[in-house]
């Protein structure tokens, strides 16, 4: 608590850090609400099922995890490089605190987040859900509530893979340069030119960046156009909910680890 | 009672070696200071005693190693440039301090004021001036009342008044009976405020101990006379004087130990040589610092 508390205190003020958990708070909701003001006349899809159980669970998830990408993520990478770039990390070591306080009061302070932005992320699939759902429909409030484990897991996953980054790097511009280049071009591309050249098989959607993805993805299975193809196995480019929670928490494990190791042996 | 004790401690940073086999021992109460030209491994030395560098090699011990790894919150240390979050205002940051130190400080009044911060405490950090942030790093190494103090390079940078602010700080520190680690490169700031030195030279240490043993007894003596090639022939001629210069219209000696400077200007007169001007100036560490980096 007292390491957690100390993350507080050196960040409650900080402007960067309001303004990650501002636009969260804010565009969550928002991103929902535009969607649902959108004409979709696809047959079998409507806007209305977006927001309605069950699909709210899977769809505000997925459209959560975009902004846990670029929010927490970068969040994840600035907790630790403006400290590396005020050299207030030293000074930290310095004033008494040891390496292992140091890292895992940041671990601790990220996770609280995650859950912060979990249960908020339940606060408004719930509102959705209630607000949204026909009189005459049946309450499936639960059929998905795997997502709520899961929304955490992703928001963790990018938390990581921001704190690696920038433990590795230093520098904030650096950091997020690659952060983003490794998710968006440099995993890809191994995944598909790479990795399928040599074994093409399942195994190319065992990658960190991909299983956070996975966690959280495309609510295709929950909407009729697509379910078939999804339940009958056409549609299989995402990892099953269990692959994903598994892989993803092996990642975790393993960022965070390396990341310590890191902190533990080099000189700040 | 022995506050801090370095055995053999080394580091290079690839081929560069910046410490190489450094051992020393500094008791309570000692107002030390590490001298070094730049790159003798001063701000090394610290790293490595307040945790933030790793040595290649060697180990050293606070306290004796009775308070294990928690120990850095008994020591006040400023390495560098201060380092804060610019964000925050001085009561801010001094809090994160006390927090991570678990002191009970309720306020940071007599800090602030020793410091004479007070009333600029609520300015964030971004807005002060060097010597502000620099007196800052001093309060902030004061919180929790520390066991010691580790200076390094306290007056870095700072204009001729905030040399002497923070000078008048250190002096206060050090008359409160506190141990001080001070690495400098102000001579004059070391030989006013230390009891003892350590002279460093490419990561080695050439020599330790207290500033008295360090300034040798040797005196040098400036003399003229209304016939200055006489002075110079004779003062040439005597044994007892090890070193002869001309140093514009004045000549400079040095003299064997126990030769007295009256003695000196008797035997002159009994030469028929009266001297018109005679000083004596002691040797100033930073005249020893240079003979002993220069060897």
């Amino acid at each position: 608590m007292h390491n957690l508390t100390l993350e507080w205190i050196k960040f409650r003020k900080n402007s960067t850090f309001q303004i990650i958990c501002f636009l969260y708070l804010v565009l969550l909701p928002l991103l929902i609400l535009a969607i649902r003001s959108m004409d979709v006349s696809i047959p079998g899809l409507s806007s209305d099922l977006l927001v309605q159980y069950p699909t709210v669970w899977s769809f505000l998830a997925y459209s959560g995890s975009w902004l846990a990408y670029f929010l927490w993520g970068f969040l994840g990478i600035y907790l630790i490089s403006s400290e590396f770039s005020q050299k207030t990390f030293r000074q930290n070591i310095i004033s008494g605190l040891t390496r292992a306080q140091l890292f895992f009061g940041k671990v601790q302070f990220l996770v609280v987040i995650a859950l912060l932005s979990t249960l908020y992320f339940t606060i408004w699939a719930t509102i959705f859900g209630i607000l949204n759902q026909p009189p005459d429909n049946d309450y499936k409030i639960w059929e998905r509530i795997d997502m709520i484990p899961r929304y955490f897991l992703m928001t963790l996953g990018y938390m990581s893979l921001g704190v690696f980054t920038a433990i590795l790097i230093r520098k904030t511009a650096l950091s997020v340069f690659l952060y983003f280049a490794y998710t968006l071009f440099l995993e890809p591309t191994v995944r598909w030119l790479i990795h399928r050249q040599i074994a093409d098989n399942r195994s190319m959607h065992f990658y960190p960046a991909n299983a956070f993805e996975d966690l959280t993805p495309i609510p295709l299975g929950d909407v009729s156009i697509t379910k078939g193809l999804v339940e009958s196995g056409e549609m299989n480019f995402y990892l099953t909910g269990q692959e994903a929670i598994v892989t993803s928490i092996i990642y975790i494990i393993l960022l965070f680890t390396v990341s310590f190791y890191l902190v533990k042996t080099r000189d700040l | 009672m022995n506050i801090l004790s370095i055995d053999n401690l080394t580091k290079s940073y690839g081929r560069i070696h910046a410490l190489q086999g450094l051992s020393l021992d500094i008791n309570q109460g000692q107002v030390f200071g590490l001298l070094g030209p730049n790159g003798s491994g001063k701000t090394t030395t610290l790293g490595i005693i307040l945790g933030i560098i790793r040595a290649n090699k060697g180990i050293y011990a606070w306290f004796g190693g009775q308070y294990g790894p928690s120990v850095r919150t008994r020591l006040g240390a400023i390495l560098e440039t201060p380092n804060f979050y610019p964000y925050l205002n001085a009561d801010d940051n001094l809090n994160i301090v006390r927090h991570i130190k678990r002191s009970g400080e309720r306020d940071f009044d007599a800090i602030l004021e020793l410091v004479d911060l007070k009333k600029r405490r609520k300015s964030k950090f971004a807005a002060y001036s060097l010597g502000m942030r620099q007196r800052l790093a001093i309060a902030a190494a004061m919180v929790g009342d520390p066991e010691v103090l580790i200076l390094d390079e306290p007056t870095n940078g700072l204009d001729p008044e905030g040399i002497s602010d923070v000078r008048n700080i250190i002096v206060h520190i050090a008359e409160a009976g506190k141990t001080i680690i001070m690495a400098s490169h102000m001579l004059d700031e070391v030989e006013k405020i230390c009891t003892h030195v350590a002279i460093l030279k490419n990561g080695q240490l050439l020599t330790t101990g207290p500033v008295g043993a360090i300034l040798s007894d040797d005196s040098t003596l400036i003399l003229q006379s209304d016939n200055i090639e006489l002075l110079e022939t004779t003062l040439g001629s005597m044994p007892k004087i090890t070193h002869l210069k001309k140093s514009g219209p004045y000549l400079e000696i040095t003299m064997e130990k126990g030769y007295d400077p009256a003695i000196l200007n008797r035997d002159l007169m009994a030469m028929g040589i009266a001297l018109n001007h005679l000083v004596v100036k002691k040797h100033s560490l930073e005249s020893e610092f240079l003979e002993i980096v220069n060897k």
